[in-house]
């Protein structure tokens, strides 16, 4: 299939969905769903009133330092588990009580803790998305080439070495899947969290346009979030991704030919 | 100096290794032969120092150790270049001096500028495999460990790199244990052939050897080792002999040497570069 076609299939989805957006208004009457055009320059208004980039900034800080926080302990406490037996028997069965744990119950604890207005939405982000990128990358510390360990051991490669030139590149396939869903997941977990505790992030604003009954607005605001979302994959995630893709090929081929 | 004294090594309480005492000097080629599943790998990796011997000594001498694997264990998300230049940069030298010298011995194993800049998967297997031996020679080792390196290349390749791998000890005087189950390359490429048994591999027999270029003499002489006492024993052990030379005429137990005046008793570089000129 050519480009052309490609991005038609694309849009015509997106086309079909703003479509059923109109219908439903059409149907229920705009107390239930906005005109996607106000939706729009609802959207548009808050960019021009400076609101969007302020809450935008708001929430980015939580989510980011969360995500960035929650990534860096799990893939950490992964290549320790990785390397001793014992931090993998201790870690594993924490890391699935904290998987079992639903956000919201993290979301109220961390509005205890830290109030509204504290270091919460980072807090909830970070323990939400530690485990899974700690599963990801045990998995990977499980599976990758002993070949290779050994090849750098007895070149006598410093630990430094090979952790950059041969352990993390093979992590690579596990962690940037999972830190890219964690991305995903972290900017939910932060609007939520946001939400509940009305602070001046999106999520709070969010609040704010509900509790005022205002829908177009409150559109706007989760149409940010998708935008956001889609924006971060696509500026973050999908580069590394087509990078990793490109490289991804066997450490172990046999030299035959 | 690499001395093996009693080495002895086990694996969940089954002898792989006996009583092996083996020494090799600077400068010597030494393949090691035996049977598949004998315990050479575990040599090359006790010799290595990868692994800790269960009894018995290992006194290495030699200050810088390099190893060919059988498969080539590149890097895949590295160049050519970077791959070889993989264990200078273990040693610490600087980025641009390692470059330079990974880039002067992957021209020298005949690998182009183009190739040098090519991952491994859009290399072939012998240009790999190439990038491996690049790898370990480019630390200037005073002993190579080949764990059998072109076992599963086709057999023009394979001489290729025999060739090769003959010409870079010859030229850097750095010793060898090589290790095989294939006669033919042992009689090629050594200047000294140790016999291990199987199950647990003890030395059969250690024999001074002179390299035979010439394919059809090398089988020859892999046929007259063959005959010495107990070395068929070994390397076939199960009985199945059919998988061995068998040539009528040979004398039983006749010293391993070359069949003719002429062949060559080392590969000059001139000679086993030949084939590798772009």
């Amino acid at each position: 299939m050519g480009g052309a076609s490609r991005i038609f299939w694309r849009m015509s989805g997106l086309a079909a969905l703003v479509g059923a957006w109109a219908l439903g208004h059409a149907v229920y009457g705009p107390f239930v769903l906005p005109r996607p055009i106000e939706a729009a320059q609802s959207l548009l208004g808050l960019f021009v009133s400076g609101a969007a980039q302020s809450a935008l900034a708001a929430s980015a800080v939580q989510a980011l330092s969360g995500w960035l926080v929650g990534c860096a302990i799990g893939f950490a406490l992964a290549v320790a588990a990785g390397i001793w037996l014992p931090v993998a028997l201790a870690a594993s069965p924490v890391a699935v009580v904290l998987m079992g744990v639903p956000p919201i119950a993290w979301i109220v604890l961390a509005l205890l803790w830290f109030g509204p207005d504290g270091p919460g939405a980072a807090f909830t982000v970070a323990v939400s998305i530690l485990p899974l990128v700690f599963v990801a990358v045990l998995q990977g510390m499980n599976t990758r080439a002993a070949a290779l360990d050994e090849m750098a051991l007895l070149f006598r490669a410093p630990p430094l070495q090979r952790f950059t030139d041969v352990l993390f590149p093979q992590l690579l396939a596990q962690l940037l899947p999972a830190a890219a869903s964690a991305l995903g997941y972290a900017w939910k977990v932060c609007v939520m969290s946001e939400v509940m505790g009305s602070g001046t992030g999106i999520g709070g604003r969010l609040a704010a346009a509900r509790a005022n009954l205002d829908l177009a607005q409150t559109m706007a605001w989760i149409l940010l979030i998708v935008a956001l979302v889609l924006l971060c994959d696509l500026l973050l995630v999908a580069p590394f991704r087509r990078w990793f893709a490109a490289m991804n090929e066997s450490p172990l081929s046999p030299a035959v030919g | 100096m690499l001395t093996l004294s009693a080495l002895g090594m086990e694996f969940g309480g089954e002898a792989t290794i006996a009583a092996l005492d083996l020494s090799i000097r600077a400068g010597e080629f030494v393949v090691a032969i035996g049977p598949s599943g004998c315990g050479k790998t575990t040599l090359l990796r006790l010799a290595a120092g990868a692994l800790a011997p269960t009894s018995g000594r290992i006194e290495n001498g030699f200050k810088r150790v390099a190893m060919v694997f059988q498969e080539p264990r590149l890097l895949p998300w590295f160049d050519a270049l970077d791959n070889a230049a993989f264990a200078l940069k273990a040693l610490g030298c600087p980025a641009p001096e390692r470059r330079r010298a990974a880039h002067a011995i992957l021209r020298r194993l005949g690998l182009s500028d183009e190739d040098c800049a090519k991952r491994p998967a859009t290399l072939s297997g012998g240009m790999r495999q190439r990038v491996a031996i690049a790898r370990a020679l480019a630390i200037e080792p005073d002993l190579m460990l080949m764990d059998e390196p072109f076992v599963a290349l086709d057999v023009g390749l394979r001489r290729d790199l025999q060739n090769l791998v003959r010409a870079e000890a010859d030229r850097t005087g750095s010793a060898v244990l090589f290790v095989t189950h294939d006669i033919a390359e042992a009689v090629r490429l050594a200047s000294r052939i140790i016999v291990l048994s199987p199950h647990p591999a003890t030395l059969v027999a250690d024999v001074a050897n002179e390299p035979v270029a010439n394919p059809a003499l090398a089988l020859a002489a892999a046929a007259a080792l063959l005959r010495r006492p107990g070395i068929e024993q070994a390397l076939f052990a199960s009985g199945a002999k059919t998988s061995g030379p068998t040539f009528p005429d040979d004398p039983p137990g006749e010293a391993v040497k070359p069949a003719s005046p002429q062949t060559p008793k080392t590969f000059p570089p001139q000679v086993a570069f030949e084939g590798f000129k772009p």
